[in-house]
């Protein structure tokens, strides 16, 4: 006997990331989904904008690793709740792991929730979580050919952004073919290029994100 | 990598199909997995074989169809494949394309008795 089913094997997950998003909704928070490799400096960025946040903008910060607890107290360190997902080596966050932590988060209290994506390009770009947007990270020390690379994540993430700009004259990082390639991947992709070790290029994104929490808020 | 879990959730809904059809072993398995999805046949044949263990899908063969990327163009309408991952189109050079397959991963079908 043949069975047909065309059934997406993510159905699973999009379920429960579609569940996720209704009580993100429902609770007016911006949720941001931060996808990159490893040491391209997705902790440090969120330690100096979390410190910068206006006073009406309340975030948590979901931190995942595959087995430490060392990216979760840097983030306590700047005084936000951050919760640790330890995937145990899994290489992604998927819809379940966020739906299992969501009675631990102060989600009454809050209204951004940055979820810290386990460091990988590949994996974490064909999970949703629930999220309103996904921000990919690349550093100049990884190189330029990075997004057609990995061409899912900077297609589908909302934004981009570009660390260690500092270290762009150090580094063989060709700038102008990394803005091709991301406008040719993503044309509508808001880009924002930073050093989150000088501040250099901070505030504008800063800026972009407590727009968009603001925005869900609904101008209370 | 990711395509453990992804070999998981297949086991799961087939499971969970063949239930509802009282199959008790499955022979065969198609999966439909798009160019730009990611996940490598390979490493998919290889969860399969590491996750595959019980008795439904113990002497189940996979088979998968790597479905090819194809765009549609939102300026001229023309459909294109490409072969290099720039995402524009072939015709008129423009940013804004339409992906049309090559995005799937789907369990096409399966076959059980
Ligand atoms: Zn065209």
């Amino acid at each position: 006997m043949q069975v047909q089913l065309t059934t997406n094997i993510l159905k699973a997950n999009d379920a429960i990331a579609a569940l996720n998003r209704k009580i993100f909704s429902e609770k007016n928070i911006f949720v941001m989904n931060i996808i990159s490799s490893p040491g391209a400096g997705k902790t440090t960025i969120l330690e100096k904008l979390l410190l910068k946040l206006p006073p009406d903008i309340k975030p948590a910060v979901i931190e995942g690793d595959l087995a430490t607890t060392k990216d979760a107290e840097r983030i306590e360190n700047t005084g936000v709740f951050a919760l640790q997902i330890n995937t145990l080596g899994g290489c992604h966050l998927d819809a379940n792991m966020i739906n299992q932590v969501l009675e631990k988060l102060p989600l009454e209290e809050i209204n951004l929730l940055i979820i810290e994506n386990v460091g990988n390009l590949v994996c974490p770009a064909g999970f949703d979580l629930g999220e309103d947007m996904k921000m990919v990270v690349l550093s100049v020390t990884e190189g330029n050919d990075k997004p057609l690379k990995y061409p899912v994540i900077f297609r589908e993430a909302a934004v981009s952004v570009l660390n260690k700009i500092d270290l762009l004259n150090y580094v063989d990082f060709d700038l102008n073919q990394y803005e091709e390639d991301l406008i040719a991947l993503n044309p509508d992709q808001r880009r924002f290029y930073i050093s989150a070790r000088t501040e250099e290029g901070l505030e504008p994104l800063i800026e972009f994100i407590v727009e968009k929490v603001r925005a869900k808020k609904g101008g209370e | 990598m990711h395509e453990t879990a992804l070999m998981e959730s297949v086991l799961a809904i087939l499971e969970e199909s063949a239930r509802k059809n009282g199959i008790n072993k499955i022979t065969k398995v198609k999966l439909k997995v798009g160019e730009l999805t990611n996940a490598l046949p390979e490493a998919l044949e290889l969860a399969f074989e590491a996750a595959k263990g019980d008795l439904l899908t113990k002497n189940a063969v996979l088979e998968i169809e790597q479905v090819k990327a194809y765009f549609r163009c939102q300026s001229c309408e023309k459909i294109f494949s490409l072969e290099s991952p720039g995402f524009y189109c072939t015709f008129c050079h423009s940013r804004y394309v339409k992906i049309i397959s090559g995005d799937e991963l789907l369990i096409d079908y399966y076959e059980g008795e």
